[in-house]
């Protein structure tokens, strides 16, 4: 399942960050999320590129990093904000996590088209996060 | 890698014995060593008469028993450098071709080097040595050779040093074919004879397969010994899982893989090049071992840390010698900064066990059961005896019995079998005290340190993880004591955290500067780092242990100033032996309604209603040997007595310390000695702490600086520190008292025994002031009395002479100073204080008339709580015990009126708005544009405060913002509560419903009522009617 779940602004701010797994990890998993900034960084300097020849960027990172059990899964926005994902499923597939993220982004979409919502400011929205938590269980349950 | 043998890390060569004249052979051992492909490694025997031990003898079959282990320990040692594969022994042509003499010896040499091969079927080569034009050996000669040696023709040589490289060439081919030959067959005979054990075994299985692995690789066939490898390796899930939960089988198993991935890795990395077939090894290798299968105790815990530690360490050490540091194509976690950030991590792991380890000894090391040495198998441990002596004679007695009953039971197994196996206790206390005796810190610095430089080298993004890195280093750092090179890099770490906005690695950085701040006693710099970290909503903390970690910084940077500031004037101007006494004291007085009301010296009248609670700055004088208040009044903080020396000036001595400590903490108590006119000798100081409740004696010693500048004498130093003999630092309570010498009623704790903390100040000359930090480790909550006791013998004024001659005079003072040791997460509710001291949006009470005397003002105006406060004071004296005579009866009303008529008027700020809410909006908005509505809240008091905020009815708004809320109110800070209302009605709107309630206070203020906004069309609806035109 999903252990972690954050949304990071363009600055590498985090605008949402959320963990599944218990107050113990929540340190720990917060440096996870934050360390792997390094290898989206890395890989969107490198250019994005798509699945197929003619296809547009895919904004799916795959496997940032891994650390014992977890698996740190990215995605960008064109608007290059970070989805990024913590899991501890020693065998998920890279369409799994695709669909996933497209989930996450809709739910973030959703959560700045609220005319309150300040850019930049941290989404502290109760619908986002009740959307992704359900997200996060989603994966472990399907 | 050093950890390992070179057995283990490099390829095995082929070993060759050299036999003949020493001269003869330095030459041809060099050239195999350096020049010759493949390069062979040679022994020199210097007879052939003496080669027998060299090679070993073949075991006849193998046993039938269960094996006692997987691997020997020194097998691939031994076949590397002591047992020879080729015996080529070096004749000189003479002795070939010579008289009968020496074709006599050529043949002695050749039976003796064919009995020591023998055994383990070593290849022979005889290489005859000539000089150059001498005429080739008859080949009828060569033919006895070989028929007497048992060799063919190719491996009888010729060779003739002068030719130089090209006659090494040739001896070295042929050496390097028998060599191989040699391996290639004892390889076929081990499969052969394992093929043929009825018991199978994975141990014997993996055993035979790892031989195998490594007879291919002494005759370079890399990718047999690859394949035999792996084969090795695949046998050991099946073993681990056998092993079930015993520490010493899975010591030697994990041990045992250790070895075989190793060769694996260095295999695939260093001879075959193949980089993703090694890194796929050792991911599977972590995979396997990460997590010991069962509940392992500390010791095998804290062994299984540092044997992660290595598995990283040796895979980033063999790709950086392999060239691929820098690489590309390595993943993320593969890079050697990161195997060396997780052997560091591993590090951590296993230096928290050690501690854990420590602890359950009583911070002692473990005493290990005995000598314990490495086993004949890899990964087993033996423990010897404490008498080797006796138990080899024990045990060759055992053996000399076996033989003499016809069992076969040789002298050396039995001298190797008085080495026992250890039980698992032993095994895990012997564990436990191998990790006690390692420097785990300076070992995880050091890896940590190299982590850091191979992250900052390697030429790829990794800004966040070198933070994280030194993040850790900043802890280890603490750890080990060095708290000043671990504040510079945890402040520049927070930095980095703080710009990026990451609170929870933020708030980690900061509780470890927190405590580096703790450790060099800067309390100002700990209590701001304090409120930081409470701040911090994404930090690992729950919210009541960031409470109470601001309300604690709070009392120390703005504590209540319940300050005590006593000091004795000139005795001669206030007449006889009275000492005039002046004192600051801003008390906190009992809250009327609670409290019974003291008796009034205006009886039949009803007491004046006073407000709840009341700061009061007196000033007063009293006789001397008169205290100046009681202890029954219940409102000081702490409990002491004063007495009056009769003779001298003493000396004033002043504790400060934190008025609330948290539990497991250290805390600094001040302790200062201000002389006075005469000087003090001999001047000792005695401290102690004592928790109340179980009157265990709690740590209070001096700090290394103040023990320093006691041992040197730097009393200058010390005593230069700012501020007047009575005023408290940030946080402290202080407590001066002067010293009593002759008064019977001494204190309690004065007549108590001092035990402990005895420390020397000397000879303090007449105004000097020396100042001393103890630090008092606050390990027991609740209340602790702090004692400090001052000795001294004074030099005093001889009133009947006025000239003034001196004469010594004992005398000491007593300071008892209560504080409390809070639990951290109960300190929120303990430390919010008087819960009426403010009232919400008071209206401040008029000061004017508070200058007049006491008693003069009506019910519920300040002249009435002064005169309040005079009945106190009034009723203080009473109570205390001390009068005995008229006298005394007399001097205490004179200390009554003396009082009532030194009242000074209460401050201005008395009764000043403490807690206020103001609601801020715009005049006008615009219709479903929204419009921000901004709640600022603001605490002057010294105290948290509490404020729920509600919002009711929105009367025709669409807010955005906290529906309800709880603030805290620091102390003297303010706080904004914003909403966003879009309004969807025009005209004049009241504004939304604002609700703020101070609970604690019974208040509520509706901040919105009255209040309201006109609302203009929005400009689309304006144009739309002309649009329609």
């Amino acid at each position: 399942m999903i252990v972690a779940a954050a949304v990071i602004a363009p600055n590498n701010s985090p605008l949402y960050l959320s963990t599944f797994g218990g107050e113990d990890d929540s340190a720990r998993l917060s440096t996870l999320v934050h360390c792997s900034l390094d290898v989206v960084e890395e890989k969107v300097a490198a250019g994005l590129r798509g699945t197929a020849p003619g296809d547009g960027p895919d904004a799916y990172l795959g496997l940032l990093s891994a650390e014992d059990e977890l698996k740190v899964f990215g995605f960008v926005t064109n608007t290059r904000v970070k989805l990024v994902a913590v899991v501890d499923d020693p065998v998920v597939k890279d369409d799994e996590m695709r669909a996933i993220f497209r989930r996450m982004h809709a739910a973030f979409v959703d959560a700045v088209s609220n005319p309150f919502y300040q850019q930049g400011a941290p989404l502290v929205s109760p619908r986002f996060d009740a959307s992704i938590r359900t997200i996060a269980t989603s994966l472990g349950a399907s | 890698m050093e950890s390992y043998g070179a057995e283990l890390t490099s390829p095995p060569l082929p070993l060759v014995a050299l036999i003949g004249p020493p001269e003869a052979l330095p030459p041809l051992a060099d050239y195999l060593r350096t020049q010759h492909t493949p390069r062979l490694q040679s022994l020199g025997v210097p007879d052939a008469h003496s080669a027998a031990g060299a090679f070993g003898a073949r075991k006849v079959a193998p046993s039938s028993a269960p094996p006692a282990g997987i691997l020997k320990a020194g097998w691939l040692r031994k076949h590397r450098t002591s047992r020879p594969a080729v015996a080529a022994l070096l004749v000189e042509r003479e002795s070939v071709v010579g008289d009968p003499s020496s074709w006599a010896w050529l043949v002695s040499q050749l039976d003796a080097v064919r009995v020591a091969t023998k055994g383990r079927g070593a290849r022979i080569v005889v290489i005859i040595t000539q000089q150059a034009g001498a005429a080739e050996v008859p080949e009828d000669r060569i033919a006895m050779i070989c028929r007497q040696a048992g060799i063919e023709r190719r491996c009888v040589l010729t060779h003739v040093p002068s030719e130089g490289l090209p006659a090494l060439q040739v001896v070295g081919r042929v050496l390097a074919e028998q060599a191989a030959l040699f391996y290639a067959t004892d390889a076929q005979r081990r499969l052969t004879a394992h093929a043929h054990r009825n018991v199978p075994s994975p141990d014997l299985n993996l055993r035979t397969a790892f031989k195998l692995g490594a007879l291919a690789e002494f005759r370079a066939d890399w990718s047999s010994a690859l394949r035999m490898y792996g084969e090795a390796y695949g046998y050991l899930p099946q073993i681990l899982a056998a092993a079930g939960a015993q520490p010493q089988r899975f010591a030697e198993v994990r041990a045992v893989a250790e070895q075989v991935h190793v060769k694996l890795v260095s295999l695939l990395l260093l001879a075959l090049k193949q980089v993703p077939e090694a890194l796929a090894q050792f991911d599977t290798h972590i995979r396997l071992f990460r997590r010991v299968p069962f509940e392992a105790p500390p010791g095998l815990a804290a062994s299984h840390h540092a044997w992660l530690c290595r598995q990283h360490m040796v895979l980033a050490e063999l790709l950086v010698s392999s060239g691929l540091g820098a690489s590309e194509q390595l993943k993320r976690e593969h890079h050697p900064g990161q195997l060396c950030l997780a052997a560091a991590q591993a590090a951590i792991e296993r230096r928290k066990a050690a501690a854990f380890i420590s602890g359950m000894h009583g911070g002692n090391a473990p005493e290990s059961p005995g000598k314990v040495s490495p086993g004949q198998y890899v990964g087993k441990v033996a423990l010897l005896p404490s008498d080797p002596a006796a138990a080899v004679i024990t045990a060759s007695g055992a053996a000399l019995t076996a033989a003499l009953a016809g069992l076969p039971a040789s002298g050396a197994a039995a001298v190797a079998g008085v080495a026992r196996r250890l039980s698992e206790d032993e095994f895990e206390l012997y564990l436990e005290s191998e990790e006690c005796g390692v420097q785990h810190s300076k070992a995880t610095v050091d890896l940590l340190r190299t982590a850091q430089d191979a992250l900052a080298r390697s030429g790829r993004r990794a800004g966040k993880t070198l933070q994280h890195c030194m993040l850790l280093l900043g802890h280890e750092l603490l750890e080990a004591g060095d708290a000043a090179a671990a504040e510079r890099l945890l402040t520049q770490v927070a930095g980095f955290y703080r710009r990026e906005r990451w609170e929870g690695p933020l708030a980690s950085a900061l509780l470890l500067l927190r405590e580096c701040h703790q450790n060099t006693h800067n309390l100002a710099a700990h209590a701001e780092l304090s409120l930081e970290v409470s701040a911090l909503e994404g930090s690992a903390l729950d919210p009541e242990q960031r409470s109470a970690m601001a309300t604690a910084a709070a009392a120390v940077l703005a504590p209540l100033p319940p300050l005590l500031d006593l000091s004795f004037g000139d005795a001669s101007s206030s007449g006889g032996s009275a000492a005039s006494i002046t004192y600051q004291l801003p008390a906190l007085l009992p809250e009327a309604a609670q409290q019974e009301q003291p008796a009034s010296p205006r009886a039949g009248r009803p007491p004046p209603a006073a407000p709840p609670v009341a700061l009061g700055w007196l000033r007063g004088g009293w006789a001397g040997g008169r205290p100046p208040f009681s202890l029954a009044a219940g409102f000081l903080p702490g409990r002491w007595q004063v007495e009056v020396p009769p003779q001298h000036h003493p000396p004033l001595l002043l504790v400060q310390a934190p008025e609330s400590l948290l539990q497991g903490e250290q805390a600094a108590v001040t302790v200062t000695v201000s002389v006075g006119v005469h000087a003090i000798q001999g001047a000792v100081l005695q401290a102690k702490a004592v928790h109340v409740d179980s009157q265990q004696e709690l740590g209070l010693l001096p700090t290394a600086t103040s023990l320093a500048a006691l041992t040197a004498g730097t009393a200058g130093a010390a005593s230069a520190a700012s501020g007047s003999p009575g005023a408290a630092g940030p946080g402290g309570i202080a407590t001066a008292l002067p010293p009593g010498a002759s008064s019977p009623s001494s204190t309690r704790a004065s007549s108590s025994a001092i035990p402990a903390g005895e420390l020397r100040l000397g000879d303090l000359a007449a105004g000097q002031r020396r100042q001393l930090v103890l630090l008092l480790d606050a390990r027991c909550s609740g209340p602790v009395d702090v004692l400090v006791e001052l000795k001294y013998t004074a030099a005093s004024h001889d009133v009947g002479t006025p000239g003034g001659t001196t004469m010594p005079e004992q005398g000491h003072c007593t300071v008892l100073l209560p504080v409390q040791v809070r639990v951290p997460w109960r300190l929120a509710v303990q430390l919010l204080g008087p819960p009426s001291t403010h009232t919400l949006l008071a209206a401040a009470v008029p000061a004017a008339g508070l200058g007049s005397s006491g008693g003069g003002g009506a019910d519920g105006e300040p002249g009435a709580l002064l005169a309040e406060q005079t009945q106190r004071l009034q009723t203080m004296s009473l109570q205390d015990g001390q009068p005995a005579s008229a006298a005394d009866l007399g001097a205490a009303a004179d200390s009554r009126d003396l009082a009532m008529l030194l009242l000074r008027s209460l401050p201005p700020s008395f009764m000043a708005p403490l807690l206020t809410a103001e609601l801020r909006y715009p005049p006008a908005a615009t219709a479903g544009q929204a419009a921000a509505l901004e709640l600022l809240l603001s605490n002057g008091g010294a105290t948290n405060q509490e404020v729920a905020v509600s919002v009711g009815d929105p009367h025709g708004f669409l807010l955005s913002g906290p529906k309800s809320t709880m603030v805290q109110l620091l102390p003297r800070s303010a706080t904004t509560v914003t909403w966003h209302a879009a309004p969807y009605h025009i005209g004049l709107l009241p504004l939304p419903d604002i609700t703020v309630t101070s609970a604690q206070h019974g208040q509520a203020a509706p901040v919105s009522r009255g209040c309201t906004l006109f609302v203009e069309r929005s400009p689309e609806q304006v144009e739309q009617p002309a649009g329609l035109l």
